[in-house]
């Protein structure tokens, strides 16, 4: 990567896809952490949003999190552009894009359902749905780890969750990358119209209401109805962003992070040995594909007034990303960042669920119960998987996703 | 439902289990060192733990906070009980002195975990260093490197041969094994016979006392970055619990308008939450700092391993999830 060690990182636009080619720019985020920890992207690509800031070392990811007060989710959502075909006005009723005090009153009416003990009685179900899909696809000499395998996975456990019927599975899977992956190309020519998807969701959503009005049960849409906050109920529009953010962080993040984790498996073949000769090694494994491969590159935050950061100033309304791709393979904390290594230790500081605090990930104790049976299962079902072809990623930089990874069984 | 069955399915699936283990066997092993075997009661399998694991005995369910740290020294094979070799150390606060007074065969006793900070990586080749009880963790490691066919040795130092454990078991790997008394050797432990000349494929893993710890760290210097892998004996600091901890105080949820009592049993969070007082938490072991509450007024005893140590001394913030109070009242803004 010599071009990256000559050329001018205050050229650097970060949100140049060429850049992104050959995957992320992990050399490049390992210079700016050396010699640029705040630098600025233009972004020409996105013209009339301004650029951003990026902080790339784990110290400050941490210390930017920490101070809502001054990096605020709610000001510009948590993207990197503004005009993702949904306004700011309504990003903002999501809790991911709201500030303390109402992100947090938001976050606690469904905070119960994430914690330890409460995911842990889904485990058997849990595996019963991965056990269905592997079951799919096992009399097949070649498939995709992605379409066939990751992304129904995900989608029934969140559905079952929220309460909706396994045959809407793939519509909501369709519904999450319009909202996750707006940037891609390909993806983006399945659709064009973003605010009639969104009032589709909302129909569909209050349809979902209506029946449990009837009939209240045993799932997040109902605990979202019965929800209050400063004693006032959600209104349907908030329930349907609110579907909408845990729809979409349930089916986006684990299936990006379970294809990493699986494809580096298979091209680290002696890692593969190590976990199924120590199988107890599970757990770190999961916390090694965390870290190596985050499901969301950033979070954005702008900042509530002018702040002075490493000599650089961040004026006020600034967006400012926070690279977990960066941070997660930052050398002050981890040793030899980019070696795939399932027996590291100190894995407990990686950021895939985010900086910490207030908006870490909700979801995180159901994640890494999903990723640690489902990779389980995998290996044990498909002793013999072998790379069937070149992976393709998914081309958005909000996304650290594949989009295909083609396998063969080889015996 | 055996005890652990019902503990795992109220904990991290993925992580660790709390549960009152029997003491089905207590045998001393040499001068002030006992060991102890620990099985649940209705004869349910055990988590898996690996070599370099260690559990959490809690001594006293009055004093969730009097936790010690002990490293598993049985075969990760047994799955039906666990072993702990514990010294009783004359300068004890409580710990190991409870640990050899109370704890004898039949009584059950509280026990988290396991969990590993000290891992054994794979290599071809290892140094093992251990220094009097810090043997423990080791001999799990010893047989696995022994199963994966790596190429090992100790070096095995101590106050006096009748004051070191496990000597008998070591006796089949006489080649590999060095023995070395303080009263059959002159000066420190001899580390530069196994350490003078850094080695590529080794590492070193040592587990003893502070200063053994630190001529290690020290003659490892020259050594590749990542050879060396510790152990401390002592708890982290975070889990060592204030003698100024109180078990029982007073909560006043300040924005809510409630003042609630959080028993000795019992966490911030569970209390403030069963109340109806919005509070966040995640991860509910001190990690995530999801659950962070201001403090308005009041003393917190800080058990989690977010916030910095200037942090903790401004003490103007709480993770609620495993943080207690050293004042009898703490106002927090929920």
């Amino acid at each position: 990567m010599s071009t990256v060690t000559e050329q001018d990182l205050s050229s650097i636009d970060l949100a140049d896809p060429a850049l992104w080619d050959a995957g992320p720019p992990y050399e490049l985020f390992a210079r700016l952490q050396r010699e640029a920890p705040v630098h600025f992207s233009r972004q020409a690509v996105a013209p009339g949003e301004g650029g951003f800031w990026s902080i790339t070392r784990h110290e400050d990811v941490r210390a930017v999190t920490r101070d809502f007060k001054t990096f605020s989710s709610e000001r510009r959502g948590i993207l990197n552009v503004d005009d993702i075909g949904v306004p700011l006005d309504v990003q903002r009723l999501q809790m991911i894009s709201m500030d303390p005090p109402r992100h947090d009153r938001l976050k606690a009416l469904v905070t119960k359902a994430f914690k330890p003990d409460s995911v842990a009685v889904h485990g058997e179900a849990i595996s019963q749905i991965i056990a269905g899909v592997l079951d799919s696809v096992a009399d097949r000499e070649r498939f995709d780890l992605v379409a066939d395998v990751a992304r129904p996975i995900p989608a029934r456990v969140i559905g079952s969750l929220l309460g909706t019927p396994p045959e809407d599975d793939p519509t909501l899977v369709h519904w999450t990358n319009v909202f996750t992956a707006f940037e891609d190309p390909k993806i983006r020519e399945q659709w064009t119209d973003t605010q009639a998807i969104f009032e589709e969701i909302i129909a569909y959503v209050n349809a979902q209401i209506a029946q449990r009005r009837e009939a209240p049960r045993d799932d997040l849409i109902t605990a979202m109805m019965k929800a209050e906050v400063d004693g006032e109920k959600l209104n349907e529009l908030e329930i349907a962003t609110f579907f909408v953010l845990l729809m979409s962080a349930g089916n986006d993040s684990t299936r990006a992070t379970y294809s990493a984790t699986m494809l580096a498996l298979l091209q680290n073949p002696d890692q593969l040995a190590l976990l199924r000769e120590r199988p107890e090694l599970i757990e770190n494994a999961v916390e090694e594909g965390l870290r190596c491969f985050p499901a969301f590159a950033f979070m954005a935050r702008a900042a509530t007034s002018d702040v002075e950061l490493h000599g650089q100033t961040i004026k006020e309304n600034d967006r400012v990303l926070l690279w977990y791709l960066a941070s997660n393979r930052d050398e002050s904390v981890f040793a030899d960042p980019h070696k795939f290594d399932i027996s590291r230790e100190g894995l407990d500081q990686h950021q895939a669920f985010g900086g910490r605090g207030r908006h870490f990930c909700l979801g995180a104790n159901l994640a890494r119960l999903e990723l640690k049976l489902w990779i389980q299962q995998t290996i044990e079902r498909f002793p013999d998987l072998a790379l069937d072809g070149e992976p393709t990623r998914v081309r958005a930089l909000f996304l650290n996703q594949y989009n295909s990874i083609p396998v063969r069984r080889s015996s | 439902m055996t005890d652990v069955q019902q503990m795992t399915r109220g904990k991290p699936a993925y992580r660790e289990v709390e549960a009152d283990l029997e003491i089905v066997r207590r045998e001393t092993v040499a001068e002030g060192v006992v060991t102890l075997a620990l099985a649940d009661p209705g004869g349910a399998e055990l988590p898996e733990w690996t070599a370099g694991a260690h559990i959490d005995l809690v001594l006293d369910p009055a004093h969730p906070g009097l936790v010690r740290q002990y490293s598993l020294c049985g075969s990760t094979s047994n799955r039906s009980e666990w072993v702990i070799g514990v010294l009783l150390d004359p300068d004890s606060r409580g710990g190991s002195r409870f640990v050899h007074d109370q704890l004898r065969e039949g009584s059950t006793v509280r026990v988290r975990g396991p969990r590993n900070h000290f891992p054994l990586v794979g290599s071809p080749r290892y140094q093992f260093i251990a220094g009097g009880i810090g043997i423990t963790p080791l001999l799990p490691m010893i047989e696995a490197a022994q199963a994966r066919g790596a190429d090992w040795r100790l070096l095995y130092g101590g106050r006096e041969r009748a004051s070191m454990a496990f000597l008998d078991e070591l006796e089949h790997y006489v080649e590999r094994v060095t023995v070395s008394p303080r009263d059959e050797r002159q000066g420190r432990l001899d580390l530069h016979s196994v350490l003078a000349e850094p080695h590529e494929d080794t590492l070193v893993y040592c587990c003893g006392p502070e200063g053994l710890l630190e001529a290690v760290e020290e003659a490892c210097q020259p050594w590749p970055g990542d050879t060396l892998h510790i152990e401390r004996f002592s708890a982290k600091p975070v889990e060592e619990p204030s003698p100024d901890a109180l078990a029982t105080f007073e909560v006043e949820c300040q924005r809510s308008g409630v003042t609630l009592t959080v028993p000795a049993d019992r966490s911030i969070y569970d209390v403030v939450e069963e109340a109806g007082v919005d509070v966040l938490g995640s991860c509910m072991e001190g990690v995530c700092g999801t659950c962070e509450c201001d403090v308005v007024e009041g003393e917190p005893d800080h058990r989690d391993s977010v916030l910095s140590d200037a942090e903790r001394a401004r003490g103007d913030v709480i993770m609620v999830c495993v943080s207690r109070s050293r004042s009898e009242r703490l106002v927090l803004d929920i």
